[in-house]
C-alpha cells in the first residue's frame, strides 16, 4: 500500500445477475483516500456508487480487483451510513447514538449513554435524547445517524448520500455540521452524493463517475481553506470548480 | 372512551333486550333457551361452582399457552436460522394444521390420561401455529439496511439478533400472540370435552346432559369474559413493550 493511503480500491469490477441478464455495475474503478482525507464521489443516479461503498465496507466482495485497507477483515472496521439514516426505531435518539460507542469503543450501555449525552449537547440534539426516531425531523435523524457513525470511532467512514432526503436549507446546515464533525473526529471519509455543491463544499478531492457500468472519468482537487464558511459556495474558486465538475459530469471526458 | 365502547355496548344491550322479550313472548321453556335474566341469575347462584371450574380451565389455558409460546418461538428461530430446518420443518408445520385437533384429542386422552397433560397439549397444538407464522414473517421482514449499517460498525451476529432482528419481529410476534391467546381458551374447553373431571368445558357438558341450559350459557359467558380479559392483557402488554411504535403514531418512516 502506498504511504499515507488509508483506503484504496484498485481495478474493481462488479457484475450482478438479474434473472438471466448480466448487469455490469462497476467496470474497473480506481479510487483512493489518504488517512484523514475527505473524498467525494459524484456521478449520475444509479451508476453504482452505492455498490462501491458496499464493496469498500466489506459487505460484498468485488468480482475482480481489490480493496486495500490497513486492517483485515474490513467488515466491522469501516463504518457505513446508508442512504436512509438506519437509526433503530426502537431505540431512543440517545441510545441510537450510544450504540456507536457500544459497538465501537465496547463501552457498557450506561457509559456509552453518558458519553453520548455530552456529544448530543455539543451537536444541538440535546432535549431530544429521549425521543424515538419516528418522532424526529429528517435533519435531526441524519445528524443522529452521523453522530452514531462517527462515535463508533472507525478509522474510515463511508457516507451514502447522507443528506439526500433533506430540503436545501436543512441540507446546508447539516453540511456545515458535518464538516465540523469531521474536523473533530478526523476519520477518513468517502462521501457519495449527486449534489455537486455538496461534494465541493465538503471534500478535499472529488471523483467523477460515468453512468453504469461506472468508471472514474475525472479526479478534481478541491483546494479551499477549512473550515469553509457559508459564503464559500459563492466564492469565485468554488464556482470555477463547480463549472468544471458539471462539465465532467456531462461527459466531456 | 365513550366513542369507542358505546357502539358495541349498545348493540349487545339491544340484542339482549330482544332475546329477553322473545323468550317471554313465545314462552320458550328455559331448558331450550334460557332468558338473559335467568343466565345472569345463574351466574350469581352458581358462582362458587363456576369460579372453581374457571380456575381449572384458566390453569390449562395458561400452561398450554406458555408451551405454545416457547415451542412457537423456538421453531420460528430454527426455521429462520437454518434453511435446512426451514425446508424440513415448514411443510410439516403447515400439514399439522390440517389435522383437526378434536379428532386427535381422544387419542391424547388414551396416551396421557384424564389429567392436565392432554389439555396442555391440545391448547399448545391450537396456539403454536399463529405464533410460528407471525414470528417467522417478522424475522424475515427485517430491514437489510439496518443490519448492514450495524455490521459495518462491528456488531456480532448475536448482537445483530438482539439489536435488530428480534426487536423488528416483536410487533409481528404480538399479532400472532393475540390470535393464539384467543384460541387458547377454546383449546382448553376442547380438551375438557374429551375427558375431564373439572373445568368450564366439563361444566358445560355435565350441565347440558342434565338440561341445565342456563348453566351452559353461564359457563359460556364466563369463558368469553376470560378470553376477552386475556386478549386485553396482551394488548396492554403490547402497548408497553412497543412504546416506540405507539408513541410516534404508527410505523416509523
Amino acid at each position: 500500500m502506498a504511504a499515507g493511503l488509508a483506503l484504496a480500491a484498485q481495478g474493481i469490477h462488479k457484475t450482478y445477475r438479474l434473472g438471466r441478464q448480466d448487469l455490469p455495475t462497476l467496470a474497473g474503478v480506481d479510487v483512493a483516500a489518504a488517512a484523514g482525507e475527505f473524498v467525494g464521489l459524484i456521478g449520475p443516479s444509479g451508476c453504482g456508487k452505492s455498490t462501491l461503498l458496499r464493496l469498500l465496507a466489506g459487505l460484498e466482495e468485488p468480482d475482480r480487483g481489490q480493496v486495500l485497507f490497513e486492517q483485515a477483515p474490513r467488515l466491522g472496521a469501516i463504518g457505513l451510513m446508508p442512504q436512509r439514516d438506519a437509526l433503530l426505531p426502537w431505540r431512543t435518539l440517545l441510545d441510537n447514538v450510544a450504540l456507536g460507542l457500544e459497538l465501537g469503543a465496547r463501552l457498557s450501555r450506561p457509559d456509552a449513554r453518558q458519553a453520548a449525552r455530552a456529544q448530543l449537547a455539543a451537536f444541538g440534539l440535546d432535549g431530544f435524547a429521549a425521543a424515538y426516531p419516528g418522532s424526529l425531523s429528517g435533519g435531526m435523524r441524519q445528524r443522529g445517524a452521523l453522530l452514531r457513525t462517527f462515535l463508533a470511532g472507525k478509522p474510515a467512514t463511508l457516507l451514502d448520500e447522507p443528506l439526500g432526503a433533506l430540503d436545501s436549507l436543512t441540507r446546508t446546515d447539516v453540511q456545515e455540521w458535518l464538516e465540523s464533525a469531521w474536523l473533530t473526529f478526523q476519520p477518513t471519509v468517502v462521501l457519495v452524493t449527486h449534489d455537486v455543491d455538496e461534494a465541493i463544499f465538503l471534500s478535499d478531492r472529488v471523483y467523477v463517475f460515468s453512468a453504469r457500468p461506472a468508471r472514474v472519468t475525472a479526479e478534481v482537487m478541491v483546494d479551499l481553506p477549512r473550515p469553509r464558511p457559508k459564503g464559500a459556495r459563492t466564492a469565485p474558486a468554488f464556482v470555477r470548480l463547480k463549472e468544471r465538475l458539471l462539465e465532467e459530469l456531462r461527459g466531456r471526458g | 372512551m365513550a366513542r369507542r365502547y358505546l357502539p358495541p355496548a349498545s348493540l349487545v344491550v339491544l340484542a339482549l333486550a330482544l332475546w329477553q322479550g322473545a323468550a317471554a313472548a313465545f314462552r320458550v321453556p328455559s331448558w331450550v333457551l334460557p332468558s338473559p335474566a335467568l343466565i345472569v341469575q345463574t351466574l350469581w347462584t352458581d358462582r362458587g361452582l363456576l369460579l372453581a371450574n374457571t380456575w381449572v380451565t384458566l390453569e390449562e389455558t395458561l400452561l398450554g399457552f406458555a408451551v405454545a409460546l416457547a415451542a412457537g418461538l423456538g421453531l420460528a428461530f430454527l426455521v429462520h436460522r437454518s434453511s435446512l430446518a426451514e425446508r424440513a420443518l415448514w411443510p410439516l408445520l403447515v400439514a399439522s394444521q390440517t389435522v383437526p385437533v378434536p379428532a386427535i384429542a381422544p387419542a391424547l386422552v388414551i396416551w396421557l390420561g384424564f389429567g392436565l397433560a392432554p389439555k396442555i397439549v391440545v391448547v399448545g397444538l391450537v396456539c403454536f401455529f399463529p405464533i410460528v407464522v407471525a414470528t417467522v414473517d417478522g424475522l424475515r421482514g427485517v430491514d437489510r439496511e439496518l443490519l448492514d449499517a450495524l455490521r459495518t460498525l462491528g456488531a456480532s451476529p448475536r448482537r445483530l439478533f438482539a439489536e435488530v432482528e428480534w426487536p423488528a419481529a416483536v410487533p409481528q410476534v404480538f399479532s400472532g400472540v393475540k390470535i393464539a391467546i384467543t384460541f387458547s381458551v377454546i383449546g382448553a374447553v376442547l380438551g375438557e370435552w374429551v375427558g375431564a373431571s373439572a373445568g368450564l368445558g366439563y361444566t358445560m357438558i355435565r350441565a347440558s346432559s342434565q338440561l341445565l341450559t342456563a348453566q351452559v350459557f353461564a359457563a359460556i359467558a364466563v369463558l368469553s369474559a376470560a378470553a376477552l380479559t386475556l386478549f386485553w392483557l396482551t394488548v396492554a402488554l403490547e402497548r408497553r413493550v412497543l412504546r416506540w411504535k405507539f408513541r410516534t403514531g404508527g410505523e416509523a418512516s
